[in-house]
């Protein structure tokens, strides 16, 4: 598992389905380090725009993120003598140990390899649309109420939540870049 | 995706065998197509080649198939291995299944709300694959539909209910009593006025050895007392939760598993395994081998003599 392999995949992906239906938009859309990929992805040209929810400023920024909330959740269920900080899990990847999280094991590599890749600072917040070669790009920091896609909520999030007010907000803007595919093609 | 080009594209032949052992499914819904994916068998297993029993698994509440981490991909895969062939499912509404999911999603399936959506797949997996049967899998929420499911379903053969409860949880406490939760587990005090609240619901317990609490899943443990007892082969995987020692539940709680097992009768043929160092979502790397290797042990034996006593007719 690696930031590189996740890329391949992406552009695999990007460019699989640009082939397979050339005359149709593209659009690209990342959550956190989704975000990036999706971001590198969409610097190489394929696609048409790129919709980017909580872009962080490095992966590693989001790898913290998601260590900071699943450590809160497990600590709250162990007792006090099994407990431990996001810090530790910290301290043993930067020695060299790997860590398991969230059911994934995380290598000392991934953890190194993720300060290197960045969110370019034009697509970052507050510059919430820019325009990329003629192609838009939309940024959105997610609110709280969007937990636990993002961190915050209650622990053990027993509610099952509806999402379509996340997709309704930016639907008009979706809308908006297939239409302009459809008016600049021959 | 073609997967042949997709395979010429990975170099790596590990990799290359993986996507190749793999297959997207769609079955019929009752609305909507149902989208899953279909682990191969692998190794010959001679007698079971004829008409093999199958396994699927379920999502748990609303998570895609894969389930946390990976996990139910991980499981399927080593199974297919084993060689039983594998089927995860979306049910209607979650991961990649088209569907309208009910507000009270979790009231809904303790109400056996998939219940038809499951016996439906397990027909058409059956059919379709030319199985003798599946084993139905399910995680928590996941569990009670499994278990629901399999009172229509004859092509049940076996269930692997992981962590089921058979309470009605509700759906969203109210907001007061999410805070005084998370004060109970993070303040000191909270704690200790937490180990004070099990004591005196230990209590009350005594007195009331011989009732259900009031918000036992009446329907559920009927359905279970009525397959459990009919001998069809449970396994039942528990793992370790918040101030509970093994399968007993915390202090002052209703121990809904010794109930389960007293109703399940003298035909019953339920196992009961402890998952230890795992976590309520077995997807830990101790927790995903505890639950390969009890599942494991368990299909091969409830089903390698029905399979031999079967060939033995023939």
């Amino acid at each position: 598992m690696t930031f590189k392999d996740w890329r391949e995949d992406v552009q695999l992906l990007a460019e699989w389905l640009k082939n397979r239906t050339p005359t149709l938009p593209l659009l690209l859309h990342g959550l956190e380090i989704g975000a990036i990929l999706a971001a590198d992805t969409f610097t190489g040209g394929v696609a048409d725009g790129l919709l980017l929810w909580s872009p962080p400023a490095t992966a590693n920024q989001a790898l913290r993120s998601t260590l900071l909330r699943w450590t809160g959740l497990e600590q709250l269920l162990k007792p006090g003598a099994e407990r431990v900080t996001a810090a530790h899990y910290i301290r043993q990847l930067e020695q060299g140990i790997a860590v398991e999280v969230e059911g994934y094991r995380w290598s000392p590599k991934l953890w190194h390899e993720s300060f290197e890749w960045k969110m370019p600072a034009a697509f970052l917040p507050p510059h919430k649309d820019v325009t990329v070669t003629h192609h838009s790009v939309r940024s959105v920091n997610l609110p709280r109420q969007a937990a636990p896609l993002i961190r915050g909520g209650f622990v053990g999030y027993d509610e099952v939540k509806n999402f379509d007010w996340l997709f309704a907000e930016e639907a008009p803007w979706i809308e908006a870049q297939a239409a302009s595919r459809f008016q600049t093609q021959p | 995706m073609d997967r042949s080009t997709s395979c010429q594209q990975i170099s790596d032949p590990a990799l290359r065998g993986v996507f190749e052992c793999r297959e997207l499914i769609t079955l019929q819904g009752e609305a909507y197509p149902i989208r899953g994916t279909y682990h191969r068998a692998r190794r010959e297993r001679g007698i079971r080649e004829r008409n093999p029993l199958g396994l699927v698994f379920l999502n748990s509440l609303s998570l895609p198939r894969t389930a946390t981490g990976d996990s139910a991909v991980d499981w399927a895969d080593s199974l297919a291995a084993c060689g039983y062939p594998c089927f995860r499912v979306d049910l209607p509404g979650l991961g990649d299944s088209a569907g309208d999911l009910p507000s009270d999603l979790l009231n809904f399936i303790n109400a056996g709300g998939f219940a038809p959506a499951v016996s439906n797949i397990a027909r058409q997996i059956t059919q379709r694959f030319d199985l003798g049967g599946v084993v139905i899998v399910g995680h928590c929420a996941g569990a009670v539909s499994a278990l629901l499911a399999a009172e229509r379903a004859p092509e049940c053969k076996g269930l692997v209910l992981m962590d089921v409860y058979f309470h009605l949880p509700q759906a969203v406490r109210p907001t007061f009593r999410r805070h005084l939760s998370n004060w109970a587990l993070r303040s000191p005090t909270g704690r200790v006025a937490s180990n004070i609240y099990d004591r005196l619901r230990k209590l009350r317990m005594r007195f009331l050895t011989t009732t259900l609490p009031a918000n036992a899943n009446v329907p559920l443990l009927r359905c279970w007392s009525q397959i459990a007892s009919s001998g069809q082969p449970i396994l039942l995987l528990k793992a370790p939760a918040r101030k509970a020692v093994g399968t007993k539940p915390r202090d002052g709680e209703f121990d809904y598993l010794q109930y389960a097992m007293k109703t399940a009768g003298p035909r019953s043929r339920v196992s009961l395994m402890f998952a230890e160092e795992s976590d309520h979502s077995f997807a830990t790397q101790t927790g995903r081998a505890a639950v390969r290797k009890e599942m494991t042990t368990w299909l091969e034996s409830c089903f390698a003599d029905e399979a031999k006593g079967a060939l033995q007719n023939q």
